[in-house]
């Protein structure tokens, strides 16, 4: 477990500053590529391909940034920097890492949009 | 090329010292250099000493000096010409309009 | 700072990020097109040509690399910057998106701040170089219609400047421009009485401030030769000219040569040429410039007088300006004067003179670049009977002029000192079409009378000293003095001119206030001299081109008679 701080509360609240009434929209597609990109990287992960598996953290990594989430954003560079290696030795631990960082940023992104 | 003056106190004389070709390219500075001082009744001493190479529109912008300075009653030595540079002088016959001083 | 609409095309595959770039980009007040896909970024870009373009790096159906390159690869000559989105942080792949045509990057995540900082950078490049573009389109255009113009102006000039002769027998020259106009000029024509003028001209500069002054130049030049007109007299309006119409600082710097076929001697004035070079018999003379150039002095300050001197048949003189000395080798060397002076040295008397040295300035200049104009001619004295193929473009106008009339023309004191009379009898008698074509006979008739009756009438020199060259001097010395003190005399012209069936008769009367000669004695001495007299020939030339000539008054009235018949063939 990190001592990575989960995610930047400031952040958060200037997105919903300059996305106004699509901020709702935005998060709910955060989470809905999110879900996709963990599945591709599971795939990636089965079928041994690593480039694929550094391209979708790759991904999760840029779009983890732009929301401010933290912790989801430095496991997805830990699963591309270890893509870089062109080994999938430890892909599965950086999976499983990736999967709980979302677990847990999860519900606080779902309460952002229905508690507001 | 470079051109530098040097004013007498009470702007009776002017020195232009002309350093290297002595060209069309010399043109604006040439004119700055004179453009300020008085025109007729200053004695005006162009320092050939250090210029290398002198062409025909050098010799035009002599004749415009010549011109501000008075026309024929201007007062201009030209001194310090190597020999490549009096020569040019010679041929043009500037002798019979400025005061080539050896 | 003015906000400027701008379209904006966004790039990437991650919806989320390009939902939040969409909103910052609308924010800064541009347009966006966004786009899914690298190729749905190349299509939109092609349709919606956009004023920037945001570019993801890594995205599915061609990455942003291979994006960039085909909008950099598609011919438009407007800059469309492009930045990459990216978070890529390794050396390599930054490398790569500036090989790809990258103008700039930002990295995720996007701060608003840098990212309108950002695109004001790009779009001011943008402008920037539209503006170069814009210009260098018009200097472009400008060129073209310049160089138009100076191709119109050239064949202009043309017209002007080399109607005279310089393909005559007795010339050589070579005349290299450098550009489109030269700053040399060479003119040359024959004068009225069978001598020939040339001129050889080096303007100030190049181009069409060089060629504004030679056309009058050569108009002049043209205009008063063929009217008789001598070398100072021609010298001395065409400086007059220039002063006027050239800036001060804009000269030309010249030699004029007048060369005389019958008598075999040359004048020559130089004014800031570099000295030329008389080769006589084996001997090669230097002559140096001892004149300003023209154009500089006013009326009152200009000299004419020339180097005046014998030149046998097969002499020659030659002449260029300072383009030969300073023509550069590519090693930046020059010619020279040394390089010229030694061929001389070797050869004043080689009859290939010119050929040698017109090769070897070329082969020394090699690949090199001439810096001036190359102007190079060699004059060679050849007997008059030479000349007689040189036929002049001098058109005639199709008015008729009068051809029954008689006048009178009398220089008395002063005005005989300096002013010649014979251009202007010449033209009157030139009113005449039919006597255009002989002018060479009325000239040398005229000529000869007038000089006559000034020299020995008026001033009682004896021709007899013209018969050793060091009398020629003499001669030409004591004309000067006596003319200074000459006061009190006269010479007049009566010229009658009346139609006959098929031509006219041309009756030139001269009468000088002088002491005459005995008309028997010289008559009988030139009999005996017979046509080898230095100083009779003129007589005897026109005793052949008269039907009468008669001497009266003491020798100091001399009639003749010149009849003309109309062609065959020719109304």
């Amino acid at each position: 477990m990190s001592e990575t701080a989960l995610y930047e509360p400031a952040m958060l609240a200037e997105l919903r500053t300059v996305m106004e009434e699509d901020f709702t929209l935005l998060v709910e597609t955060f989470l809905t590529d999110t879900q996709t990109r963990i599945r591709s990287i599971s795939e990636a992960l089965q079928q041994g391909d690593a480039d694929a598996f550094r391209r979708a953290c790759h991904s999760l990594k840029g779009s983890a940034s732009n929301l401010g989430l933290t912790e989801l954003e430095h496991f997805a560079r830990r699963g591309e920097e270890m893509g870089h290696s062109g080994s999938l030795d430890g892909a599965g631990e950086r999976l499983d890492e990736i999967s709980a960082a979302f677990s847990r940023i999860e519900p606080v992104l779902k309460a952002e949009i229905t508690g507001s | 090329m470079s051109i530098t003056t040097n004013r007498s106190s009470d702007g009776s004389e002017l020195n232009i010292h002309i350093k290297g070709r002595f060209d069309f390219s010399s043109h604006q500075a040439f004119r700055d250099a004179y453009e300020g001082s008085g025109g007729a009744g200053v004695h005006y001493v162009i320092d050939m000493a250090e210029t290398t190479y002198l062409d025909s529109s050098a010799l035009g912008m002599l004749l415009l000096l010549r011109d501000f300075a008075g026309g024929d009653r201007a007062n201009i030595d030209i001194t310090n010409c190597s020999s490549d540079v009096r020569k040019i002088l010679t041929i043009s016959n500037f002798e019979q309009l400025f005061n080539i001083v050896a | 700072m003015e906000k400027e609409r701008l379209k904006v095309l966004v790039a990437d595959d991650s919806l989320s990020d390009r939902m939040i770039l969409q909103s910052l980009v609308s924010r800064l007040g541009h347009e966006v097109i966004p786009a899914t896909d690298g190729q749905e970024a190349l299509e939109l870009f092609q349709a919606d040509t956009p004023d920037i373009v945001l570019l993801d790096a890594l995205m599915p159906r061609m990455d942003g690399f291979e994006v960039a390159q085909a909008i950099k690869e598609n011919g438009s000559e407007d800059l469309i910057p492009i930045i990459f989105l990216t978070s890529l942080s390794d050396a390599e792949s930054l490398a790569r998106c500036l090989q790809a045509g990258g103008d700039d990057f930002l990295s995720k995540p996007y701060n608003p701040v840098i990212l309108e900082a950002k695109i004001n950078a790009m779009n001011r490049m943008r402008q920037m170089h539209a503006t170069l573009q814009r210009q260098r389109d018009q200097i472009a255009e400008h060129n073209k219609h310049m160089l138009h113009e100076q191709q119109v102006a050239k064949s202009v000039f043309d017209n002007v400047a080399h109607n005279g002769c310089l393909d005559a027998p007795n010339i050589k020259h070579l005349l290299s421009p450098l550009s489109v106009f030269n700053g040399d000029v060479l003119l040359a024509c024959m004068k009225p009485g069978g001598g020939m003028h040339v001129l050889i001209g080096d303007f100030t500069g190049h181009g069409l401030p060089a060629a504004i002054g030679a056309m009058p130049l050569a108009e002049i030049f043209y205009g008063m030769t063929r009217k008789g007109f001598a070398l100072g007299d021609v010298l001395r309006e065409i400086n007059r000219k220039l002063k006027l119409i050239l800036p001060v600082g804009f000269f030309c710097c010249a030699a004029m040569v007048d060369l005389d076929f019958d008598q075999e001697s040359a004048e020559v004035w130089i004014g800031g040429l570099p000295e030329l070079m008389l080769c006589r018999g084996d001997e090669t003379v230097a002559l140096k410039s001892n004149h300003l150039p023209l154009g500089i002095l006013s009326a009152d300050g200009f000299k004419a007088d020339a180097y005046r001197f014998e030149m046998r048949h097969g002499d020659r003189l030659y002449l260029w300006s300072d383009g030969i000395i300073e023509a550069e080798n590519p090693r930046g060397e020059m010619y020279g004067d040394a390089r010229l002076r030694a061929q001389f040295k070797d050869g004043g008397d080689n009859p290939d003179l010119f050929d040698k040295l017109r090769d070897d300035v070329i082969q020394f200049i090699g690949s090199g670049e001439a810096s001036d104009d190359l102007t190079l001619v060699e004059l060679k004295m050849v007997p008059g009977a030479d000349m007689v193929s040189v036929v002049e473009n001098t058109s005639t106008g199709g008015v008729l002029g009068p051809r029954d009339w008689t006048f009178s023309y009398e220089l008395r004191g002063d005005s005989l000192k300096s002013f010649d009379p014979v251009p202007v009898v010449m033209n009157l008698v030139l009113e005449v079409p039919e006597l255009r074509s002989r002018s060479g006979d009325i000239y040398t008739i005229l000529t000869e009378f007038y000089s006559n009756a000034l020299e020995h009438g008026l001033l009682g020199l004896d021709s007899a000293l013209k018969r050793s060259p060091d009398g020629f001097a003499e001669y030409y010395h004591l004309r000067g003095e006596r003319l200074e003190r000459l006061s009190e005399a006269f010479l007049s012209f009566t010229l009658k001119h009346t139609p006959l069936p098929d031509g006219g008769e041309l009756t030139i009367d001269v009468l000088d206030s002088g002491q005459g000669f005995n008309v028997e004695k010289v008559n009988q001495s030139l009999e005996q001299a017979g046509s080898q007299a230095f100083s009779g020939r003129g007589i005897l030339l026109i005793r052949r081109l008269c039907q009468r000539v008669e001497y009266s008054e003491g020798g100091r009235k001399v009639v003749a008679v010149y009849q003309w018949q109309r062609e065959r063939g020719k109304a």
